[in-house]
């Protein structure tokens, strides 16, 4: 997996995601079509409940104004009976006395002055009240009906009262006259306060022009506190009429002109239960998410986290594949599966990196023991051809110690099979050798020693600076040298150990430089530069090995850089 | 960690959006309480006022009482009622001060107590009153005093008839008249008397006055119980064809008076707007609604004789709830 890469979306965060934005949905989904449902029938029942009241309230007061119509037929009744003036008194103040709501019964001429008011316990005063009929049409019965008016008949009473007036001939007056009745507002009160709708709604009355004849609050409306447009009313038909935010009922009654409206306010009959429902559903909705992040939190720990935990320990594996060590991780069977198969990949190829390695160490070090004990034969005739030829011209001093450089510089080769030998003993291999090659190339060139005494028993893989001193005769000098110089030194660098051998030949450029320290085996049946270099690694670790500085013309130096003490582990395993 | 960021995320709004979805249900349930403290309880302007704050009181689901002193001067006996109010728990008290500064301190102390104080009618020395609701009581002065010259008299020989000197309202619709009657050049004021809110002493003192003064043909007089004993003086010495009279407020005896003569005009207030709009601003207030003006001023008309049945006139004059 890349790291680099925006994190993608996690197994759980997505289901929470997915399953919450599937509920959201269906819930929203569902709540707006409950809702609009839910509208329609509470509209439906708003107007219906309104279209109920209001012919509650209208048919109890048809009865009202079917009563008031008897009433006046009865008083016109006695006035056309030929009683005297005291019975009728009599017979009017009963009336009066026995309805709550008539406060007078009166006869005015066709121009509205009095001629005679009958009522109870009132002094009736001198420049009493002319009959309001100002703008009054008769209903179908002839009745008239004004609006409302203040009575001015009597001292220090000023009851608000709608007059009912009928006109007929009668004898008694012995003309046309209007017979009227004031009538209070206590009993059509009674049945209009009662009438509600909802919790605000109300009804009214008004007359066939829009005149308010009756209102629950009709005294904030006169103080001017409230107001109720009623004047366009006039102009609806009969039924229901939704305007805004406002439903009227409107109905007419069969006597008198009046009609009676009903409101009521669908924001609280419709929009209020409509919001408490969503609000309910609402609240539902939180619940629900929460029990789904519920259920999406238990899948991440039954899934997703042990997923989590399996990338992590991945992870791991490919961070530090050797030394790694795995712990299961449990979880439901699939989870459990995939852990026991990771577990058991990770057993595996531990082992086969373990078995790989331990194959390359050994080839390596076969590889190394049969390149060390390689005899350059070329080497061998060559020197064995020069003490020859030494023996026969009577050189034998120089016989004899060509003879014994070789066979210490083969001692030194086999050293019984070691691998590392004291660097004193590496020493002394590259001196024998440059013995030998000193005759052989008949003093061509010259060579020095400078030696730390102190590096001498430090450890160095066998046969290190022959192959370099090889390279820097064979090629170094080649055939246009005569005074080849080369010098082996050997301090001690910090905690290291450093030899160099430098030499004044031909050099090299850095690609030649390069090459050496990269291809095998530079001289057939030698050993390569390269092979010295990878040795030393192997005994004794990355930092150190071979390094070439050169410059044509100018010589070439090689730095070999070693531990003072000890191998790497790979020597010690 | 992306999964727990999820979840707390989504966790904090949908408590919080259950917890506004459960509160928006709950309903409030207990009636506040709000105490209506007036000068008096006996006249008609009161009984108006009780009648409007009835209103609100229904219309609002307010608790509320209804209390004045039997004398509208015993500033003593108000302050003791607000103390009642307060004591009792009261979270509004709608006032209409007798004294402009006798009762201050004790208003003050209320809306400490985080009391909501709502001056009707008469004004207190307060700045922690949070409403003002009434007559514009220097401009009713002024209306009274063209509705007095409203005649065509060459000179009016003027006595006024004031009532209590600490009553703020009085004061302001004397200082209106006064103003007013001086841009006219026809008005000269020959008397100012002060009397008690009583009906029988103000038509005494009315009577030594016209007696003081035979010169007077026009008394001017500020409230419902002067404007009484001024008309029962009138009535009494017969002087109502030379003497014009105008009063304040009317209840069915002044009306009466308007009517037969005694009264020429009165300068008609709305108390029935102040009672309900008192108790109105009061629950708004209550619910935590700003009120819109530290200020409403009622409605006020001169009414005459002739005007007094127009349409809108007796919708204004007579209560459409009394004499039910």
């Amino acid at each position: 997996m890349n790291k680099n890469k925006a994190a993608p979306l996690s197994l759980s965060s997505l289901m929470v995601l997915l399953v919450s934005g599937v509920a959201v949905v269906i819930v929203a989904l569902s709540t707006l079509i409950y809702t609009t449902l839910y509208a329609n029938a509470l509209r439906s029942n708003a107007a219906t409940s309104s279209e109920q009241s209001v012919s509650q309230a209208a048919g109890a007061i048809a009865d009202y104004t079917a009563d008031t119509g008897a009433l006046i037929r009865r008083i016109i009744i006695e006035l056309q009976s030929p009683a005297g003036a005291d019975t009728l008194s009599d017979t009017f103040s009963t009336m009066v006395q026995m309805r709550d709501d008539l406060t007078s019964i009166c006869v005015y001429t066709l121009d509205g002055a009095p001629l005679t008011c009958w009522t109870t316990g009132r002094t009736r005063k001198p420049q009493a009240g002319r009959l309001p009929l100002d703008g009054v049409e008769s209903d179908s019965s002839g009745l008239y009906y004004t609006p409302p008016h203040v009575q001015n008949l009597y001292t220090d009473y000023y009851p608000w009262v709608v007059t009912v007036a009928r006109p007929v001939p009668l004898e008694r007056y012995g003309r046309e006259v209007y017979v009227s009745i004031d009538l209070q507002f206590s009993s059509i009160a009674g049945y209009m306060d009662a009438v509600g709708i909802g919790q605000h709604g109300y009804s009214f009355i008004i007359d066939s022009e829009g005149r308010l004849i009756y209102h629950p609050q009709q005294q904030l409306i006169y103080a001017g506190l409230k107001s109720e447009d009623t004047a366009p009313l006039a102009a609806l038909a009969d039924g229901v009429h939704a305007e805004d935010d406002i439903l009227r009922v409107i109905k007419s009654l069969p006597q008198g002109g009046w009609r009676i409206v009903g409101v009521s306010f669908l924001d609280e009959l419709v929009r209020q239960p409509q919001r408490a429902a969503l609000l309910t559903l609402l609240a539902a909705i939180p619940a629900a998410l929460l029990v789904l992040l519920a259920v999406a939190v238990l899948i991440a720990r039954l899934v997703s986290r042990p997923i989590h935990r399996l990338v992590d320990e991945m992870h791991g594996f490919e961070d530090a594949a050797a030394d790694f060590v795995y712990t299961p991780v449990a979880g439901i069977s699939e989870i459990s599966v995939l852990s026991d198969s990771f577990g058991h990949m990770v057993g595996r190829i531990q082992t086969l990196m373990d078995e790989v390695k331990n194959e390359e160490e050994t080839l390596r070090k076969t590889e190394l023991k049969a390149l060390q004990a390689q005899i350059n034969p070329h080497f061998l005739y060559n020197t064995l051809d020069s003490i020859q030829w030494m023996c026969e011209v009577g050189r034998t001093d120089d016989a004899v110690k060509m003879v014994s450089a070789l066979a210490r510089l083969f001692r030194i080769s086999i050293s019984r099979g070691e691998d590392l030998i004291p660097i004193r003993k590496e020493l002394e291999h590259a001196e024998c050798y440059l013995i030998i090659q000193k005759f052989r190339y008949k003093d061509q060139f010259s060579y020095r020693f400078e030696i730390d005494d102190s590096i001498l028993d430090c450890p160095c893989s066998k046969i290190t600076l022959q192959p370099i001193i090889e390279n820097a005769i064979l090629h170094g000098f080649g055939e246009f040298v005569d005074d080849g110089k080369i010098v082996i030194s050997a301090k001690p660098d910090g905690g290291d150990v450093v030899l160099t051998v430098t030499d004044n030949g031909v050099g090299m450029d850095e690609g030649q430089c390069r090459a050496i320290l990269s291809h095998d085996k530079a001289e057939p049946g030698g050993i390569g530069i390269k092979n010295v270099n990878d040795r030393i690694r192997i005994y004794f670790g990355a930092p150190y090995g071979l390094s070439i500085e050169s410059e044509p013309d100018q010589g070439t130096r090689v730095v070999i850089r070693l531990p003072q003490s000890g191998g790497n582990s790979h020597e010690a395993s | 960690m992306k999964l727990r960021n999820l979840l707390c995320g989504a966790l904090a709004p949908l408590v919080l959006l259950s917890g506004c979805a459960l509160t928006g249900g709950s309903m409030q349930t207990t009636k506040p309480y709000v105490a209506v403290i007036t000068k008096s309880t006996s006249s008609s302007f009161w009984k108006s006022v009780e009648a409007g704050a009835n209103a609100a009181a229904s219309e609002y689901n307010l608790d509320f009482t209804f209390e004045g002193p039997a004398s509208e001067e015993d500033w003593e006996a108000q302050n003791v009622l607000v103390e009642n109010a307060i004591q009792n728990g009261a979270k509004a008290i709608v006032l209409s001060a007798i004294d402009y500064t006798a009762s201050s301190e004790i208003v003050d102390r209320a809306a400490e107590q985080g009391i909501v104080i709502i001056v009707i009618d008469s004004d207190i020395d307060s700045e922690r009153v949070a409403v003002r609701i009434g007559t514009d009581n220097y401009n009713a002065g002024r209306q009274s005093a063209y509705a007095l010259l409203d005649a065509d008299e060459t000179h009016f020989y003027i006595g006024m008839v004031g009532f209590d000197v600490h009553s703020e309202n009085g004061q302001a619709r004397e200082r209106g008249f006064e103003n007013a009657a001086a841009e006219d050049a026809r008005a000269e004021i020959v008397e100012k008397i002060n009397c008690a809110s009583k009906s029988e002493t103000v038509q005494a003192e009315t009577r030594k006055l016209l007696r003081r003064h035979p010169e007077i043909n026009a008394i001017v007089t500020f409230n419902e119980l002067t404007t009484l004993g001024v008309g029962h003086a009138i009535e009494e010495l017969e002087r109502k064809d030379s003497v014009r009279v105008v009063g304040f407020d009317n209840n069915v005896v002044s009306v009466g008076m308007l009517e037969t003569g005694e009264i020429d005009a009165l300068i008609v207030q709305n108390p029935f707007a102040m009672g309900y709009l008192g108790l109105e601003t009061a629950a708004q207030m209550l619910g935590g609604k700003a009120p819109a003006s530290d200020r409403i001023d009622t409605e006020v008309r001169a009414i005459d004789q002739a005007a007094m049945y127009t349409e809108q006139n007796q919708k204004f004059l007579f209560s459409f709830t009394e004499n039910q």
